[in-house]
């Protein structure tokens, strides 16, 4: 349907079998880790693609789902719920940000939406400062007891599951029409294609596998603080998405293996990397709008006409 | 109805009715008359500043668009909204509501002539192909009640065609048709009654022979009040 | 409540918000002409203060050289960036989002790998305060807020009387329109990218001495620049300054009662009015 709708589901689940064989090829603790996060990050990419790529809505703050959703997954865990069902019910309460992203989409659109959702996440940055201080909140050591390999075979189901949930959702009816809303509004009326619902339903679908992300993220790192809501993590899931191919869904893993490896290992040199983000955007923004995917699908057919020669 | 813009009275207590079923109306009247700005109260993407709508014994006029498309009453634009990145054969998928078989798709695009570009992306089409798509998706819906802005403007013979046999074929079987349009061959050769706006009013409405010799409708249109 | 403590805070909040109302104005200004908004704006004051640290406190030359060369060097950096990576894909405002995000992002980190974290800081024009009765205001900031009434003068004054400034006027209306009669669309839109980040850059270098300046201050103009934009609406200078009036007042009145939290009445009241008002309490729907 989009950009080669086959090379992207195999290409992905390629990925992600390999990705299940890496335990077993090192133990090396930092490889593991990193990985760890890129999973996270491309689900991350994922969900917010759902709500941009798909449905167009321009909501350039999807770490408040993210940071919400890492919050809500403290409090559940301080009232002793096992694991997998606080970060269930966390998604659950990120999905509502959803709602509070959804108001303002009904009445504005482009630009404006941009300012207005980056203004609430600085919002939930300054509250969660005020709220909780510099050291955040802790959650015990003993509550999510797995090794890394563990963890990273959560992560990896994760979001495999999720990215693959948010790309079936893409390809139904639902997606279809959704696309179709991008594209515009006015038809899309025309053709009783309601809207506000829409727009709604898409924003609390990526809430919540945003939060499912976040969630999962503090989970790991047992901690969280303002900082999950910092304009960085925020602007890493997007450029993860628009790298990766902007409406493919399952292009964020490729965006992420792409833009979070590399960092990963020059973690001394952070700041050149959080430059390397900034300038990814730029330039695929400029030059290969539909992300890598579109560079794929483009030197497939190129090969294809070169066989039918 | 009335509908100001500002200062502009576009639609100006200008009231119509559309009788009978499975008939072809035609709406016609020199540029800046009212007829797009008529389309879009009825079809809810603008709110009259008085007056009321219609649609059998539902009044309709609060309704938003989509509701009122998904009560049968559909229409098409001006210049053609096709959803250009979406294929041919997605465009007539997303409109198709429940209810409706999948083979309606496969039908309309052989009858209108689209097969060979059924998985070009919208947006690569030639114009009028974007219009017959257009045209199609509205009948997608299974409209009771087709509103047709302009839909021959800027179109080749060939598919103004087909166009032409499509409102036909829907009126027999049982829907009925309002078009708005600027080519007097293609509107007498369909239109069984026709209204005629003038500066936001209805001056006269009759069937094609009256109108045409109709003397307000001939200075309307050559610019005499 | 203490009137005079009350009075003195709503006081400061004028004068910043003035500044404040300058820097929104470089916004709107490229918002009405070229339709797109430049989230790297709030960077172009952080630059703008870096510009005048250099001149004024690394080389000790004149802090007003130091506001001269913020001016021009901002404008100059404007003018790439819509050379660059703006006008290429000005025809989608998203897409040109996006790109100033990644823009913001590189720029802040540039800063923070020059200039290091840490806050910096130049000599003020005028060292001093002024004093009416229980009330007082520091010279520069006064300095800044008459600069910043000046320039939205100035604005409007080029908007309708210059050339230039009536051809943004037009391009901001329709830009066919104003291509089919001859304006040079591309270099107009260069110019009020140039404009408007020159605004920022000069609010940036003249309150460098008072509020300091860091890679990570990017944020709060921003915020400024966006209720101005979203308050005051498009095509409106005299709205422009209100919301820059509102914005300095809340900050300022906000930020005693509640330090770590001003920017939270800030942000709601963005949010209050975007959705009472989407197209801003002066604001027209048409551009300038």
């Amino acid at each position: 349907m989009f950009w080669g709708m086959r090379i992207t589901w195999i290409t992905t689940l390629v990925i992600l079998v390999a990705l299940a064989f890496l335990p077993f090829l090192t133990t090396d603790q930092f490889v593991l880790s990193a990985m760890i996060t890129v999973l996270i990050f491309a689900l991350f990419g994922a969900s917010w693609d759902l709500s941009y790529g798909v449905a167009g809505l321009l909501n350039l703050g999807p770490g408040v789902s993210f940071g919400v959703g890492g919050f809500a997954l403290t409090y559940l865990a301080k009232s002793h719920y096992p694991p997998v069902v606080a970060v269930f019910f966390a998604a659950v309460i990120a999905a509502s940000t959803g709602i509070l992203i959804w108001i303002p989409s009904i009445r504005m659109s482009g630009a404006y939406l941009g300012i207005v959702t980056l203004a609430i996440l600085l919002l939930f940055s300054d509250i969660a400062l005020i709220w909780t201080g510099e050291e955040g909140v802790p959650i015990g050591i003993h509550y999510f007891n797995a090794t890394l390999q563990q963890s990273y075979y959560y992560a990896l189901i994760l979001s495999g599951v999720g990215m693959f949930a948010l790309y079936a959702l893409s390809g139904t009816r639902f997606g279809l029409q959704a696309r179709a809303m991008k594209d515009d509004e006015a038809a899309a009326k025309s053709i009783s294609i309601n809207i506000p619902i829409y727009k709604l339903a898409s924003l609390i679908v990526s809430s919540f596998f945003l939060g499912l992300a976040g969630a999962y993220y503090t989970l790991y790192i047992s901690n969280v603080n303002y900082t999950i809501f910092s304009i960085n993590t925020n602007f890493l899931g997007v450029v993860i998405s628009i790298l990766g191919g902007s409406g493919t869904i399952l292009g964020s893993i490729i965006g992420s293996l792409i833009v979070q490896l590399p960092s990963q290992y020059l973690v001394s040199y952070g700041s050149y990397s959080i430059i390397l983000y900034g300038a990814t955007m730029i330039l695929v923004m400029l030059f290969l709008r539909g992300g890598i995917l579109q560079g794929v699908e483009y030197l497939a057919s190129k090969l294809n006409r070169n066989k039918s020669k | 109805m009335t509908k100001r813009f500002g200062n502009l009275v576009a639609v100006d207590d200008c009231s119509l009715e559309l009788q009978e079923n499975a008939v072809i109306y035609g709406l016609i009247g020199p540029n800046g008359s009212g007829k797009t700005t008529l389309f879009n109260l009825i079809t809810g993407y603008l709110a009259p500043d008085s007056g009321k709508i219609y649609y059998g014994n539902t009044d309709i006029t609060k309704k938003s668009a989509a509701r009122i498309s998904s009560l049968g009453l559909v229409r098409t634009f001006q210049l053609s909204r096709v959803f250009s990145h979406l294929t041919v054969e997605q465009n007539l998928e997303v409109a198709r509501r429940k209810g409706i078989p999948r083979s309606k798709i496969n039908e309309i695009i052989s009858q209108f002539g689209l097969s060979n570009v059924r998985n070009v992306l919208a947006g690569g089409l030639s114009y009028g192909q974007k219009k017959l798509v257009d045209l199609g998706r509205a009948l997608m819906m299974d409209p009771q009640l087709l509103l047709l802005d302009e839909p021959t403007a800027g179109v080749e013979p060939s598919v103004i065609n087909t166009m032409i046999g499509q409102i036909r074929y829907a009126r027999s079987i049982g829907k009925s048709v309002l078009v708005i349009e600027h080519n007097m061959n293609v509107l007498m050769s369909l239109a069984e009654k026709i209204f005629v706006l003038n500066g936001g009013k209805k001056i006269v409405e009759g069937s094609p022979s009256e109108i045409s010799a109709n003397q307000q409708v001939i200075d309307a249109y050559l610019g005499r009040r | 409540m203490d009137p005079v403590l009350l009075g003195q805070l709503a006081l400061n909040g004028v004068v910043l918000g003035l500044v404040y109302g300058l820097v929104g104005l470089g916004l709107s200004l490229v918002l009405g002409v070229m339709g797109v908004l430049n989230i790297a704006h709030g960077a172009l004051y952080v630059i703008g203060g870096y510009f005048a640290f250099i001149v004024s406190a690394e080389l000790d030359l004149s802090p007003i050289l130091g506001v001269l060369v913020a001016v021009l060097g901002t404008f100059l950096v404007g003018v790439i960036i819509d050379r660059g990576i703006v006008s290429p894909v000005s025809n989608d405002p998203a897409r040109v989002m996006m790109i100033t995000f990644g823009l913001a992002i590189v720029l802040g980190q540039l800063a923070l790998l020059t200039f290091g974290g840490n806050p910096v800081t130049t000599r003020p024009i005028i060292a001093s305060s002024v004093v009416f009765g229980p009330f007082y205001v520091q010279s520069q900031t006064l300095l800044a807020s008459l600069v910043g009434v000046a320039v939205a003068g100035l604005t409007v004054v080029f908007l309708m009387r210059t050339k230039v400034g009536k051809s943004m006027r037009m391009v901001s209306q329709n830009v066919e329109a104003a291509q089919s009669i001859g304006i040079r669309t591309k270099r107009i839109m260069s110019i009020a990218l140039g404009l408007g980040s020159a605004f920022s850059g000069l609010a940036g270098a003249l309150l460098i001495p008072i509020y300091l300046d860091f890679p990570d201050a990017q944020w709060k103009p921003l915020t400024a620049a966006f209720v101005v934009v979203i308050v005051g609406g498009l095509g409106s200078v005299t709205g422009s300054m209100v919301g820059g009036l509102l914005f300095g007042i809340l900050e300022t009145v906000g930020s005693y009662f509640f330090p770590a939290g001003s920017d939270i009445f800030v942000l709601v009241l963005i949010i209050a009015i975007i959705l009472v008002r989407p197209t801003g309490l002066f604001g027209s729907k048409d551009r300038i």
